[in-house]
């Protein structure tokens, strides 16, 4: 598996997601010294997870700050902040997931079958132990966005 | 004419941009539906008439090629365009979204032009060719 190509069909997704659709502006940059991400208390945070199949089997997280997803999810809907509720922002960030995750996978090769599951959320008190641990081969992409940050991170499963 | 819609896709957020982007394409929209999947939009079309599907790939209970498949099994149903709008972008599944009989296919992200492209070419096989959606892409901001 050519783990620098699929790092780029993620940059690639993440880029074409992000902008298509929820008109993240293009001062999303890759950062590699600043992962003030990670000290955020878990319950304030939301992590989606979807886990695929098919020439290799692995997993992908979404993780990001409440009040980012909160601005996201309104733009995604054409909505004011203050419309919009909690199941929405979690069901447009398991969207989220599942646009970057499938867009990566068909980039990196357009001829394989990826099996994608159904995205889910990830409990607060279960952030660290699936999405900061290390289980297989992983690529984590750590972006700042509108003052915050966000990250998308695959594990590729041996 | 004015078009009725049946939006399939299990996240609600999704169904919600669908039907936005049908708006801001100039899309003539009528009755607009939803279902969560496959086996809730075989429901509606049961009881509504529908002009067009737009549905999502990866469903739970029923996805979206099992809709088409069944759709296409129904004397009534199966004349009812298929339009699969899907995170997939294999081939493979390109063919088969094809060969099982989606009227046309749209990967994700989408914007207002590939929908409005793409409603262009089923809408004109719907009028015998006279119909298009309307809108300039000036008017084109998601």
């Amino acid at each position: 598996m050519d783990r620098e190509a699929l790092k780029e069909a993620m940059k690639t997704s993440i880029s074409e997601v992000l902008e298509t659709m929820f008109f993240l502006p293009l001062e999303v940059s890759e950062t590699e010294t600043d992962n003030s991400l990670f000290q955020i208390p878990p319950e304030k945070l939301k992590c989606t997870r979807l886990r695929f199949q098919g020439p290799f089997p692995g997993e992908a997280f979404f993780l990001i700050p409440h009040s980012l997803a909160g601005s996201l999810t309104a733009d995604f809907l054409g909505q004011e902040l203050d419309e919009i509720g909690m199941a929405e922002v979690e069901e447009t960030t398991k969207e989220l997931l599942n646009m970057i995750c499938g867009k990566a996978l068909s980039l990196f090769d357009p001829k394989a079958v990826f099996k994608l599951g159904i995205p889910e959320m990830v409990h607060s008190g279960e952030i660290s132990d699936t999405v900061f641990s290390g289980n297989g081969e992983d690529i984590t992409l750590l972006y700042n966005a509108s003052e915050n940050q966000l990250a998308v991170k695959i594990v590729i499963h041996s | 004419m004015a078009f009725n819609v049946l939006i399939v896709d299990d996240s609600s957020p999704m169904r919600a941009v669908i039907r936005k982007t049908l708006r801001i394409c100039g899309f003539d929209t009528g009755e607009c539906y939803d279902a969560a999947n496959g086996r809730e939009a075989l429901e509606i079309l049961k009881n509504h008439w529908v002009d067009l599907v737009i549905t999502d790939y990866n469903m739970p209970e029923m996805n979206g090629l099992e809709l088409i498949a069944s759709m296409k099994k129904d004397d009534l149903l199966s004349a009812i365009p298929v339009v699969v709008v899907t995170t997939e972008g294999s081939e493979q599944m390109i063919d088969e979204f094809v060969h099982t009989g989606a009227a046309a296919y749209i990967q994700k992200p989408f914007t207002p032009e590939s929908i409005r492209e793409e409603l262009n070419k089923v809408v004109g096989d719907l009028e015998d060719g006279q119909g298009s959606v309307e809108g300039g892409d000036e008017d084109l901001d998601f």
